[in-house]
């Protein structure tokens, strides 16, 4: 009973010391408008076999993104657009046709990678998450991170690693609705851009099977104007 | 085809002129081997696809042509199948050859003019309102594959509302007059056909042939909903007239038609939105075809002239749903229910497609072993007017290079459209690489 205690008490001092953890996490989102990158992705399975995928992503606020695939070839010219109330849609060059999504399949692997499109938007951690700070280094700290009442996400609970200069998640690992640690993404190669933080490499690795996808970012460029008509089924039928 | 040529032609222009072209292609076989019967079919399509993209800020031109090689052999056995195919005749087919010119004639409209493939109603495959585009009669294994049409399509765009205009001055039917079979046709049975010929009346005037679309729709995050109207031509033609006459023996007639491709006028209703976890999109359309009055003429046979209305003028109903689901894991599983699917007005019948797709190794093995298709031709008679395909497949795809195996059996009964009411087992093997 001390021990809980003595133990809420470090939690409480960490929490006053350190302020919102989360909501300093999300500040670094709420310091740009829009974003545009390249994105090169490195898929490998348990048995050593590897996949490259190229594309380009466009992001407004956190809840505009358009996407368009560049490489393989198979998938050249394979458009998403995703906007608020997770309406989806997607571009099929093959078919010359714009089809709606289901809005449900944010839970699914994005484009066969280890990341779903739930992995590819921005998060506002505060919004969706109650947390507890776990343990403290010199550089880090480690949150544990809860689902909010009423808040939809595949992950019910998110263990979170942050770097104390920047406030930005180097691990987190992913824990499904029965508790089950199924992912773990692992960022590096950290970067400010304009006071912008983001990690130039994204290591998502599924714990089930083994697989593990790498996300290259490059050609980052912020706060570029991008409209919201930017962020239409008209753009998205335009393609690149 | 000289003026898609013409076409692609000049639209190569700017992929000469401008350095900044994207090509890309790929190299794709597609070897099939039905058994029907005592009898093997051999189907067998090389394909060489080059597609090149120009784009800048204000256009954006898009190529993309086959070259192929396409072997039919029909041998007695299986042995036979060896058979060299004579696969020295190359065809060239022009997929696409068009510009996409943006904010054309206003800013908040775009226009796409040339050889393309528009699709119409919502969802991806044998969608009822899907009708611009002929049917590849090429492929039958996938019920997907259209050909591509010269349109000059209107976008137009403003929030959420949106409408889009497409005029199709050009027709091409699906159906061609060497093609024309013999015209089902009651005949005494001590009556046989000496010469039976087809004469189709086409008029080559713009104004008699243009198709037009047009569509408005919105979207919404509950849903989208498009109103459709197209002025429309029947890809198959329907017969006019019948002359019969007396042939070189009394019991020998010769039969000459005249038919034509008839006007239909298409109101429709395409929706998509997911109730809960489920997609759900669906088209319905009510079909307006002109009327159409048949004649038998048998005069020169000594007899009357009979007036017996065909086919066409009432309206008739055809329509879609199709619901779809995506599980956690990446499976995926779709049923589509459609009543209609062909273009002939005595084929529509009832169909339940079932698709599944199981993704294995971040997407490189995908497994379809549930891919089927249940039609029901008539309700009278229920078991003898159905017919059921199945195709599993397995593919590997690492996003370059694709290889895949088909395996399809149908078992059909009368009056039913899958496969020529012939039961037929099928095996089929394809591969793509891509550049």
């Amino acid at each position: 009973m001390k021990k809980l205690f003595i133990s809420i008490l470090m939690s409480i001092a960490l929490l006053v010391s350190s302020g919102n953890l989360l909501e300093k996490i999300d500040q670094n989102n709420k310091c740009i408008e829009d974003q545009k990158m390249t994105v090169s992705m490195i898929i490998k399975d348990n048995a050593g076999s590897q996949t490259q995928k190229k594309l380009m992503l466009f992001q407004k606020g956190d809840n505009k993104r358009l996407v368009f695939f560049v490489q393989p070839s198979n998938d050249n010219g394979i458009g998403f657009l995703s906007l608020p109330n997770n309406e989806m849609y997607m571009y099929l060059p093959a078919y010359s046709t714009i089809k709606k999504i289901a809005s449900h399949v944010r839970n699914s692997s994005f484009a066969g990678t280890d990341f779903s499109y739930e992995d590819m938007e921005i998060v506002n951690y505060s919004d969706m998450y109650n947390y507890t700070i776990k343990s403290e280094t010199d550089s880090t700290f480690e949150l544990e991170l809860l689902l909010k009442e009423g808040q939809i996400s595949q992950y019910k609970s998110i263990i979170m690693e942050i770097g104390k200069s920047l406030y930005y998640p180097i691990k987190i690992g992913y824990y499904n609705k029965a508790g089950k640690h199924i992912k773990t993404l692992i960022n590096s190669e950290i970067t400010v851009i304009n006071n912008y933080v983001y990690a130039k490499q994204a290591k998502m690795t599924n714990e089930s099977s083994g697989s593990m996808s790498i996300m290259n970012i490059s050609d980052v460029q912020i706060n570029t104007g991008l409209s919201d008509d930017f962020f239409t089924t008209r753009t998205l039928e335009r393609g690149l | 085809m000289k003026k898609h040529l013409l076409l692609c032609i000049l639209l190569l222009i700017p992929f000469i002129v401008f350095p900044s072209v994207i090509f890309n292609g790929h190299i794709s076989s597609d070897i099939r081997i039905k058994a029907m019967k005592n009898t093997y079919i051999m189907y067998n399509e090389y394909v060489l696809n080059i597609g090149m993209k120009y784009s800048d800020p204000s256009i954006k031109i898009i190529t993309d042509i086959d070259a192929f090689t396409l072997g039919n052999n029909i041998p007695s056995s299986l042995d036979a199948l060896s058979m060299p195919d004579s696969f020295y005749n190359i065809y060239v087919k022009i997929n696409q050859a068009y510009a996409y010119i943006f904010s054309l004639p206003f800013s908040f409209t775009d226009m796409k003019i040339g050889l393309q493939r528009t699709n119409t109603g919502a969802g991806e495959i044998m969608s009822t309102l899907d009708i611009l585009n002929a049917y590849d009669q090429r492929d039958r294994w996938t019920y997907e594959k259209r050909l591509s049409s010269f349109i000059i399509s209107i976008l137009g765009y403003n929030g959420r509302l949106s409408w889009q205009a497409d005029i199709l001055p050009f027709y091409e039917p699906n159906i061609l007059p060497s093609d024309i079979s013999m015209p089902s046709f009651s005949m005494p049975s001590y009556v046989s056909i000496e010469h039976m010929t087809n004469q189709i009346t086409n008029s080559n005037a713009i104004k008699d042939n243009a198709q037009i679309h047009i569509a408005l729709s919105y979207q919404s995050f509950i849903g989208d909903i498009s109103l459709h109207y197209f002025y429309w031509k029947e890809k198959t033609p329907w017969v006019d007239s019948v002359f019969v006459s007396t042939g070189s023996l009394p019991w020998y007639v010769n039969i000459h038609n005249i038919l034509h491709y008839p006007r239909i006028q298409v109101g429709g209703i395409s929706a998509s939105s997911s109730i809960g976890s489920i997609g759900i999109c669906g088209n319905i359309g009510l079909f307006y075809p002109q009327d159409n009055d048949m004649t038998i003429d048998l005069t020169a046979a000594g007899g009357n002239v009979y007036d017996s209305t065909n086919i066409g003028g009432p309206f008739y109903v055809k329509g879609d749903i199709c619901v779809d689901y995506t599980f956690i894991n990446g499976f995926y599983a779709n049923a589509h229910y459609v009543h209609g699917m062909y273009y002939e007005y005595s084929n529509i019948h009832d169909y339940i497609f079932i698709g599944t797709r199981f993704p294995f190794f971040n997407d490189r093995i995908i497994i379809s072993p549930l891919n089927s298709a249940f039609e029901i031709a008539s309700y009278n008679n229920f078991p003898k007017h159905t017919a059921i395909t199945i195709m599993p497949c397995l593919e590997y795809s690492n996003g370059n290079f694709t290889a895949g195996i088909r395996i399809m059996h149908i078992w059909a009964n009368e009056l039913c459209s899958f496969n020529d009411n012939m039961d037929y087992s099928g095996i089929g093997l394809y591969f793509k690489a891509g550049f």
